[in-house]
């Protein structure tokens, strides 16, 4: 992948990037332990660690959460209607995100 | 204000390797040509729903360029920070469902909102027609300006808020009176016009990397791509040090 945001992070990035690649198209992809991506996890873990660091130095965290806001009151009225088109089309589309 | 652009396109890909191309697109600028513009891509969540088996993933790509230049011109230095060469972040959810046979992604603009806010919705599946060597594709882009509605919805709703506001309204109506002259609702529209024609062409663009992307896997298939990619990098960091 490309780089990360914060260059601290790189090479935890890569590591974690690489074994993502590898689990989604060698296990995933196939049906092989779809049901979780654990092994993985330590590997997101480190990285988020430092990545989550990095969005609070730079203020991104809090861009995250005024666009979380703004997604709520976008779609609460002028995109009303089409939104639940969309929601109806695709009801999985998940805009939170899970840490 | 609000406009709409939707698109259809058939990839001629079986459905699995499309997914793996999406997640790859902004790998290097070695393995997608298209994509020098993007300075960074981070993993911020990633989960899979244990009852459905979905891959539910978060991302942030950092991009070169905030707006559209002509956008850019159209605003006063005061709004834009007067410079056009600082980058912008775009927050991507997408979600896989790889026993159905379908992915949804979604991906928004997190700076400028005010000025500009770019919804861009896709949804891949498998041809309803069960060609396992295709994947169709819809692309639907919600263009939104709000310019100046929240610099006077902030001056409505907080009192205390009202000289900061009126504050940052003030320069925006005297910088060569672009405000009075168009309108709120003229500048609003040419700016989402302007967005359009340019995501027109970007989705050109983005089409034509994740063809290239495509075409590698096809090739080397994804341990040959993630070779390349690993050499990119490592000549990457050569190059750097």
């Amino acid at each position: 992948m490309s780089q990360s945001l914060a260059k601290e992070c790189n090479e935890l990035k890569e590591r974690y990037d690489t074994c993502f690649l590898k689990w989604y198209s060698e296990k995933y992809l196939r049906g092989i332990n779809a049901s979780d991506n654990n092994e993985c996890a330590g590997l997101f873990k480190e990285y988020s660690k430092c990545l989550h660091t990095a969005l609070k130095e730079r203020g991104i965290d809090k861009l995250l959460d005024e666009a979380r806001e703004d997604f709520k009151e976008n779609d609460a009225t002028l995109l009303g209607k089409k939104k639940c088109k969309w929601e109806s089309e695709s009801p999985h589309l998940i805009l939170t995100t899970h840490t | 204000m609000v406009l709409t652009h939707t698109t259809n396109h058939t990839y001629n890909h079986p459905f699995p390797t499309v997914t793996l191309a999406f997640f790859l697109r902004y790998c290097s600028p070695q393995l997608n040509p298209f994509a020098s513009h993007v300075l960074s891509t981070d993993t911020i969540s990633t989960h899979i729903d244990p009852e459905t088996g979905r891959l539910h993933t978060t991302r942030i790509h950092q991009k070169k360029t905030r707006l559209p230049p002509a956008v850019m011109k159209l605003l006063p230095s005061t709004l834009t920070g007067g410079t056009t060469d600082k980058s912008s972040y775009i927050l991507e959810t997408s979600v896989v469902d790889m026993r159905e046979g379908w992915m949804t992604t979604e991906s928004r603009n997190l700076n400028f909102v005010g000025v500009l806010s770019v919804v861009e919705r896709q949804t891949y599946a498998i041809p309803k027609t069960k060609t396992l060597d295709n994947t169709e594709v819809e692309t639907k882009v919600v263009f939104r300006s709000r310019l100046g509605e929240r610099i006077r919805d902030r001056l409505g709703t907080h009192q205390h808020n009202q000289a900061q506001a009126a504050a940052a309204i003030a320069p925006v109506q005297q910088e060569g009176g672009w405000f009075a002259r168009l309108g709120a609702r003229g500048i609003q529209r040419s700016i989402e016009s302007l967005a359009s024609t340019k995501t027109q062409d970007q989705l050109g663009k983005s089409r034509e990397g994740m063809r290239i992307i495509l075409e590698r896997l096809r090739q080397s298939g994804i341990i040959g791509v993630l070779e390349l990619r690993k050499l990119a990098r490592e000549r990457a960091m050569e190059a750097a040090s």
